[in-house]
């Protein structure tokens, strides 16, 4: 599994670099800008991440927008639901104080933060990846 | 002597001294002299005017505010001591009619004004009618006043401040919390002793119980400055449900109490209103719930209440078989800050929040939280909500492909702005390749220019430029088309794709919108859309060719000889850099292979060297997994780039 981290608080970098490993080759990005330079690289060698772990709260771009502009690109690809990057949206806000309304695809699976090992296993399984 | 015998005494003084007095002829002479005593006493200014506003008697305390000497008073008029000459008129027209009181501003003899309150009423003296005026000096009012104000203002602000500080300290108090937690998680996952273990745990309990009391004391501090805001997004009640009542089973299972759920198959599955917000207040509830229940059951009822087209009123009610709820302790309920029982708060923990917040969150949704309770037996919670009921489609929409060739029939003369040398090439090239005639401005500036003196059918206009940006710029152009009319199709180009980007840009003048880098097909299909939506004023239009086309090439070749000699330099650089790099990764520095890799990314960037920069930025995300042989493949990948560009670079013979 090729899985992208994008989060900009060292600990929680660490933390689910370390905890993801397990499952996949991650890649470790710092800010929104970074995070879909990734993806879009990723896409062009033809190898695109099963995952993406997004923070909301980022420098240079917010994960919502970076979330946003992912999907519209994968619209555009015309790529199906199936084959879509599976992301879990990691937030220190609760649900309601971010406008994350994005149409129930089950490719998608927001957790507040503290995030512990279970709660992530729980989102991996709900997305089917493992 | 007790104080009413008193008052009795004096007031039978009063009756039996004066009534009788009264009553006798001189009546009309005592009077007078009591007035004039009035008159000469009183604190306020009084001013006696005639019927054109001439001052014919001031008292004592008049001639002391105004600071002229009695016969100087006696020769003024209302309109000396006021500026504003028609409303002075006005407001002694209706003195003289009616009867007024205002506030206004008097000036004294040397100049200097003071704020009063003037009440003013028309009377007969002898045969001629008269104004008498009583002037009170309000300047310590007004000043009390005027404190009071900025007093409100500072306070204002500084609870603006507050509610300000918090909501930015709640990303900012979390952020650790969550690494302690992180962190405690991950080490619990490592081989430990049982003892270590324990030990863990109850750091981690700790950690999410304090965690659990900033959020509440930020929500609270958020309902009280009125920033909370309620969302509106579908969601699936059922699983809603289930989410929550995970979270206490555990919990009611460890004291033997348990939670019983109804959920009436009369709601849909699927509803808008606040997730969020609704979870946490049924959290709430029944944490309360199994906190105050220690035998017995606890249910959670859902149930439809009334439904009416596309919505839908639901009850939700908690009840438990707890320690119940006294009437005295009942008005202490929902108050900030307490439990019910002062003691309690130790014993079973919380801030004592809840209750509160759930209250006004339910409110902020349109309901309210009621309670029954009887002490020893139970208490029941229940409010009601209105929902709409969901639709739950998600439609897509199929992106239409152009078909056909990729070569404009029309004759058509564009203007790039964009200063990025390497774009301007790029992007010059495709437009020629696809038929468009095109001129190109370096900045916003030098278009305006251009726009001036020249036709252009349409402009692409880059966003970030030095000096005057593309937005200021497309501002500028639209400004001068309100004055000479037509309208120039303007497509804006950016550096990222960003969602919301396109109706920003739109808002802002621009009539399309396309990121870096595109496909030339892209380029075709915005262009020509343009033009077919703006073509009517422009197929007229024929353009002839000139000597200046010829001119533009040149200078096209000029620019393009000083261009590679810069690409050239940065290339070098980055050739430099990547020896450095490969070298650095046999030896294994990870932070020196970070820094240069980012080096190298900002230089490719530069000279929009993509392939390089996306190379640079493998090799860092390699680095920072501690992949130094993947970083060593990458690099070897890298320096394969940085060859074939200037291989490139040496072709087109520059």
């Amino acid at each position: 599994m090729k899985i992208l981290i994008a989060e900009d608080d060292l600990a929680s970098r660490k933390f689910l670099f370390k905890l993801l490993s397990k499952y996949g080759k991650c890649d470790l990005t710092i800010d929104g800008i970074e995070a879909m330079e990734a993806f879009a690289i990723a896409h062009d060698l033809g190898q695109p991440y099963d995952l993406l772990c997004l923070d909301i709260m980022m420098p240079k771009i917010d994960g919502l927008k970076v979330f946003k502009t992912i999907r519209e690109y994968e619209e555009k690809q015309g790529l199906d639901d199936t084959k879509k990057c599976k992301v879990i949206i990691t937030s220190a806000l609760s649900e309601s104080e971010v406008a994350f309304d994005s149409p129930g695809t089950g490719n998608e699976v927001y957790e507040t933060k503290p995030i512990d090992s279970s709660r992530i296993k729980e989102a991996l399984k709900k997305l089917k990846l493992i | 002597m007790s104080d009413i015998r008193k008052r009795r005494k004096l007031k039978k003084r009063i009756h039996g001294h004066t009534f009788p007095r009264l009553e006798e002829a001189g009546i009309a002479k005592e009077f007078a002299k009591v007035y004039e005593l009035f008159f000469k006493r009183a604190r306020d200014s009084i001013l006696v005017y005639d019927e054109g506003g001439n001052i014919i008697e001031a008292n004592d305390a008049a001639i002391k505010t105004y600071q002229y000497k009695k016969e100087e008073l006696l020769s003024r008029t209302i309109f000396d001591l006021r500026k504003d000459l028609d409303l002075t008129k006005l407001q002694f027209s209706r003195a003289l009619n009616e009867g007024i009181i205002f506030e206004t501003i008097h000036f004294r003899k040397d100049g200097s004004s003071l704020p009063v309150e003037v009440s003013s009423q028309s009377t007969n003296l002898g045969a001629k009618k008269v104004v008498v005026s009583i002037i009170r000096d309000i300047t310590s009012r007004k000043q009390a006043e005027m404190e009071t104000e900025r007093a409100v203002i500072a306070s204002k602000a500084a609870y603006e401040a507050k509610s300000e500080f918090l909501s930015n300290m709640s990303h900012e108090i979390r952020t650790p919390l969550n690494g302690i937690i992180g962190m405690i998680d991950l080490t619990m996952l490592t081989a430990l002793s049982q003892d270590q273990l324990d030990n863990l745990a109850t750091a981690k309990t700790c950690a999410n119980s304090l965690l659990n009391i900033i959020n509440d004391i930020l929500d609270f501090s958020k309902i009280e400055a009125q920033k909370l805001i309620i969302r509106s997004a579908e969601f699936n009640l059922k699983s809603l449900i289930d989410k929550t009542l995970k979270i206490h089973y555990h919990q009611a299972r460890g004291k033997g109490v348990k939670i019983n759920c109804s959920l009436s198959d009369q709601i849909p599955d699927m509803l808008w209103g606040d997730a969020h917000r609704l979870q946490q207040i049924l959290n709430n509830l029944l944490s309360n719930a199994v906190k105050f229940t220690d035998q017995g059951s606890i249910n959670l009822d859902i149930k439809a209440i009334h439904r009416l087209g596309d919505n839908i009123t639901i009850q939700f009610s908690v009840a438990d078989t707890g320690i119940g709820i006294s009437e005295l302790e009942m008005e202490k309920l929902f108050s900030s800050f307490s439990q019910v029982d002062g003691s309690t708060t130790r014993k079973v923990g919380g801030t004592g929040l809840g209750l509160v917040i759930s209250k006004q969150l339910v409110e902020l949704m349109g309901g309210r939280l009621l309670v029954e309770s009887k002490k020893g037996v139970g208490s029941v919670f229940y409010f009601d909500l209105k929902f709409k009921i969901g639709a739950a489609n998600n439609e897509k929409v199929e992106s239409l492909k152009h078909k056909g060739a990729y070569k404009t029939d029309r004759d058509v003369k564009v203007l790039l702005v964009e200063d990025n040398l390497v774009n301007q090439i790029v992007i010059g090239k495709m437009l020629a390749e696809l038929g468009y005639k095109y001129e190109v401005a370096d900045d916003g500036e030098q278009a305006l220019n251009l726009l001036a003196d020249n036709h252009y059918d349409l402009c692409l206009m880059d966003i970030q430029m030095p000096g005057l940006d593309g937005i200021t710029a497309v501002g500028r152009i639209r400004q001068n088309e309100q004055k000479r009319g037509g309208h120039l199709p303007i497509v804006a180009i950016t550096a990222h794709a960003l969602y919301g980007d396109r109706e920003r840009f739109i808002k802002k003048g621009m009539d399309e919108y396309i990121a870096k880098p595109f496909h030339y097909t892209e380029l075709f299909d915005i262009i020509e859309k343009l033009l077919d939506r703006f073509g009517d004023n422009q197929r007229s239009i024929q353009h002839v060719a000139t000597k200046e086309e010829a001119d533009t090439v040149s200078e096209l070749q000029d620019f393009l000889r000083d261009y590679a000699q810069e690409v050239k330099t940065v290339l070098d650089k980055i050739t430099k850099n990547s020896q450095v790099l490969n070298r650095q990764i046999g030896e294994g520095k990870l932070a020196e292979v970070e820094g240069l890799a980012q080096e190298i990314k900002t230089l490719a960037a530069l000279i929009s060297a993509d392939r390089i920069k996306a190379s640079a930025f493998r090799i860092q995300l390699a680095i920072r997994r501690g992949d130094l042989l993947e970083a060593g493949e990458l690099c070897a990948e890298l320096e394969e780039e940085i060859k074939k560009y200037v291989a490139i670079i040496n072709r087109r013979g520059v």
